[in-house]
């Protein structure tokens, strides 16, 4: 994690129609970092993300993008930020290259390198066709694809994976990373727990638009995880399982009393996930 | 400025890449030229005159018409009453009341009451609030012609028409030219469907989000929305003008400025209609309820007696008004300062209002 702050809420709170969506939350992102935002649908986190990217004003606190005001300063930080919402927002009847000149333009941008840019996302160069022939996941790294035709320092992703296929969704992945490499800060919010572990530097669990948690996956883990050791066995001919808690003082005797005892199927290591700690703090799934 | 114009450049590209939107604006130009092309361009020839004789035995006597009404009547016959000849054909009424009906009705042009009760008979022409001041004219000529064949004088009195309903005087315009204002404004109101579809499509497929996350600002995004909508509803309003004939020198001048101020009131109209709708149905439905109301006073120009206080409440009567009047009646656009601001004023209320729900739906 890096010293320098790219995305800092303090204490934002939005709601409609005096239903509260965002409750006086806080947080920063560090320069290069990756912040999984997780939260079951309804939890606030389009909220956060539309006054984040100057959609929506914070009705109380503060938010500050590369360490200008966002209400104060829309235009300037719009101009360095790439968006790429969950909404397959782009112009269907022109090609995938209009899309991106065209987004280029908005930004002053002539030579957006458009063959290198569709290549990345791997997307066909040649293609002139319109969008509307284009499959879901090709739309969606199109969608990648027009957020970084700025060049932008950071990146707002809202759930960029979500119902592609697997290939799909490992190109986007990559190129989450490579964006990272660079020091791109990204704030990606999903409801992919997986994709969450996979990608994140660090996470924030939004409920009821607040914040019940914001760490690391692996310091999540260890303070609220339970670590188990999964054993499948034979006695007398029945089939038995148990769960077998890493963490107790008694594990290693009674693994070894199993082991000496029956014949042993499997025998595996279960971590806790990301979903479970979500589950154990905020009492709700993420679907 | 440049955000701006490459939002216009997309738009406009992308009005047409709609082909729907893109036939039916061509359509309607092709159809609204042939219409025009194909209404015959002259007035009625034959001058229609219903005819309402009534003569006193005493007057007959004393004016030495001694064969009564029967003798006038036939006098009359033989300058022609009855059947059409040298363009006038007379129809006869039973009684004034009768007449004044035929009037109203319009199964003629102009009636005559011819009254002969004393030494000095009793002339009275009808004509209906639709009639041209030319055809009043015309009726009076002939009026003074038929008293002359049956009086076999020219009738000391003087007449003057007596107008039955609200004076319109000075509409001797052929049906096609008073269609052609109507069909500019359907031009203007095909707008409603093109920028109405496009911003509806920006609303919809949160296109109009992705662009708002760009350095592009809201008065950007409205901005560039009406210099295309204005744009495109202008050029189709002038093309079709200059189809329809009614660019010239005299009126071009006058021809822009309402067709300027036509387009950004439907521009206004079409961001309501725009923001409102769900999709491509949603929007013609909702279209259709200010197209209707707004092409009412088309009517007006085709059917005078349509004529009501309720009309001037419609913002397209103070645009084709003056239109009318410019391409018809050889008036200046300086005739219509009053319709003038009242646009003007229409214009900015539609486009204020529509900005701002469209603002309120975009952000």
């Amino acid at each position: 994690m890096q010293e320098e702050v790219t995305i800092l809420a303090e204490d934002i709170a939005y709601s409609y129609d005096g239903r509260p969506a965002v409750d006086h939350i806080s947080f920063s992102v560090g320069k290069g970092e990756i912040l999984g935002f997780l939260g079951p649908n309804g939890a606030g986190k389009t909220t956060t993300l539309k006054m984040l990217v100057g959609l929506l004003d914070p009705q109380e606190g503060r938010i500050a993008i590369l360490g200008k005001d966002i209400v104060r300063s829309r235009s300037e930080v719009q101009s360095r930020i790439g968006v790429c919402f969950e909404e397959k927002s782009l112009y269907e009847e022109m090609s995938a290259a209009a899309n991106l000149k065209f987004f280029a333009s908005l930004f002053g941008i002539k030579e957006p390198g458009i063959p290198a840019l569709l290549e990345r996302v791997g997307l066909p160069v040649d293609r002139k066709d319109r969008v509307s022939n284009y499959s879901k996941g090709m739309k969606q790294r199109l969608m990648v694809a027009r957020a970084l035709v700025n060049r932008p320092e950071v990146l707002f992703l809202d759930e960029p994976t979500d119902g592609l296929d697997p290939v799909s969704s490992q190109a986007i992945r990559e190129v989450i990373m490579e964006e990272r490499d660079k020091g791109v800060t990204v704030f990606l919010t999903t409801h992919d727990m997986m994709e969450a572990d996979k990608l994140s530097d660090r996470v924030a669990f939004i409920s009821e638009g607040k914040i019940a948690a914001f760490d690391t996956p692996e310091n999540l883990k260890q303070r609220y995880g339970k670590r188990v050791l999964k054993v499948r066995y034979r006695e007398e001919g029945e089939l038995e399982q148990e769960e077998i808690p890493l963490d107790d003082e008694r594990a290693a005797r009674r693994t070894a009393e199993i082991l000496a005892a029956g014949e042993v199927l499997d025998m595996h290591t279960e971590e806790a996930t990301l979903e479970d700690i979500f589950i154990l703090m905020t009492g709700k799934k993420l679907q | 400025m440049n955000r701006i114009l490459a939002m216009v450049g997309k738009d406009l590209a992308q009005v047409y890449r709609n082909r729907f939107v893109a036939a039916i604006s061509v359509l309607f130009i092709v159809v609204y030229a042939l219409v025009y092309f194909l209404l015959p361009s002259r007035v009625d020839e034959v001058f229609k005159m219903g005819f309402h004789l009534e003569v006193s035995e005493e007057a007959a006597a004393e004016l030495g018409l001694t064969g009564g009404e029967e003798e006038m009547a036939a006098r009359l016959r033989g300058a022609g009453g009855g059947e059409a000849e040298g363009g006038l054909e007379l129809v006869w009424a039973e009684s004034r009341e009768d007449l004044q009906r035929m009037v109203q009705e319009e199964e003629v042009s102009a009636g005559l009451s011819f009254v002969v009760a004393g030494r000095e008979p009793e002339l009275v022409l009808y004509v209906s609030s639709e009639t041209p001041q030319e055809v009043t004219e015309a009726g009076e000529v002939m009026a003074s012609e038929i008293a002359y064949a049956l009086m076999g004088y020219e009738l000391p009195a003087d007449f003057n028409a007596t107008v039955i309903g609200p004076d319109m005087a000075g509409r001797q315009i052929p049906v096609k030219d008073r269609l052609r204002v109507v069909l500019l404004a359907f031009v203007l109101l095909l707008e409603l469907f093109g920028l109405g579809n496009l911003l509806m499509e920006e609303v919809q497929r949160k296109t109009a989000q992705a662009l708002l996350v760009t350095p592009v600002t809201l008065r950007d995004f409205i901005a560039a929305k009406a210099v295309t909508g204005i744009l495109n509803t202008f050029l189709f309003g002038f093309l079709l003008a200059l189809l329809l004939g009614a660019i010239s020198a005299r009126t071009w001048l006058a021809i822009v400025v309402l067709l300027f101020l036509g387009s950004a009131m439907m521009v206004g109209i079409a961001f309501t209609v725009g923001a409102l709708s769900k999709d491509f149905i949603s929007m013609a439905m909702i279209s259709v309820i200010p197209m209707v109301v707004l092409v009412m006073p088309g009517f007006l120009l085709i059917y005078p007696g349509f004529d009501s206080p309720l009309l001037r409440a419609i913002p397209t009567y103070w645009l084709l008004e003056p239109l009318d009047g410019v391409l018809n009646y050889g008036m200046r656009l300086s005739d219509y300062a009053s319709s003038l601001v009242y646009l003007l004023l229409f214009t900015l209320g539609f486009f204020a209002l529509g900005s701002a729900i469209l603002r309120r739906k975009v952000a």
